[in-house]
């Protein structure tokens, strides 16, 4: 919600003050750099040495299944729906 | 290019933890006002150009998609995963993919219903899963598509929106929002189904 929130008070920020934003333009360099400083401080969030290697691995599996899973419904899903909007359209 | 920067800067901060854990403690502090100001910034770029709302109908059709998509794929991986891996059965790993990558709140809720080891993995597990499928969603977004980073990255795609948007494009925004918001609030229900059975 938090996060919601903070997008929604920057699109009002950005709405209202639409071109007359002072550095508008340098906004996408601003941002790459505050992105590649959030993935750096995310990494420093991980310590890896209070984890035993067994949980690690099994986590690390465990995450990358869980990921492919949902990639693959949403695949599946996908054409699911498409055929079955094309199957639709020509009825 | 940006890619690799990104990648080189997780490991980046992953051994700058391993060789200076407490200095590493310290700054990891500053991880949350960083967020505040990129996330405001991601509000400023659709504030400024609102070609997006156009577009609004066919979010809501994406949105369930994706949720519905993290959800059942999430669950039937877990499943599928608990019979590679005796260890664990497939109630277990159930509960820990549905956390959906909201690591603080699944962690309490299985805390707090007496599973400890359980809620270390399951904390461990949704926290790789948020940093793998950020740190990949360029290379998901071309081997899957623009929705498919979305659908990994689950509840957290609104924290990662800056880097969903960069591999994806200006046009996902509101759609990890939307999934955020949604699966964040499917979450506490799924656990709690879950920890029933």
């Amino acid at each position: 919600m938090r996060f919601l929130a903070l997008i929604i008070v920057g699109g009002l920020i950005g709405g209202i003050l639409r071109t007359r934003l002072p550095g508008i333009r340098l906004l996408p360099t601003v941002m790459l750099w505050l992105l590649l400083l959030t993935v750096f401080l995310m990494g420093t969030e991980v310590d890896l040495r209070l984890l035993g290697p067994d949980l690690i691995l099994r986590a690390a599996a465990l995450s990358v299944a869980v990921m492919l899973g949902s990639i693959a419904c949403l695949l599946i899903l996908h054409f699911l729906f498409r055929n079955y909007g094309k199957h639709r359209d020509r009825r | 290019m940006a890619n690799i920067v990104i990648v080189g800067s997780l490991v980046a901060g992953l051994l700058f933890q391993y060789l200076s854990p407490g200095v590493a403690g310290v700054v990891s502090v500053a991880g949350t006002p960083v967020v505040t100001v990129l996330l405001v910034l991601v509000g400023v770029q659709l504030g400024v150009d609102l070609r997006w709302i156009t577009q609004i109908h066919s979010h809501v059709r994406e949105t369930i998609l994706i949720s519905v998509s993290a959800i059942i794929g999430s669950l039937a991986a877990a499943a599928l995963f608990a019979s590679v891996d005796p260890a664990l059965t497939a109630r277990e790993t159930s509960l820990i993919a549905s956390g959906l990558s909201f690591y603080s709140l699944s962690t309490v809720i299985l805390e707090r219903s007496g599973l400890h080891s359980l809620a270390l993995l399951c904390f461990v597990t949704n926290l790789f899963r948020e940093v793998l499928s950020l740190s990949a969603a360029p290379i998901i977004a071309r081997l899957f598509g623009v929705l498919a980073p979305i659908a990994a990255t689950a509840s957290a795609s609104d924290s990662g929106a800056p880097i969903i948007i960069r591999a994806c494009g200006q046009d996902t925004t509101i759609l990890c929002v939307s999934c955020a918001f949604v699966l964040s609030l499917c979450v506490p229900l799924l656990t709690s189904v879950l920890l029933a059975f």
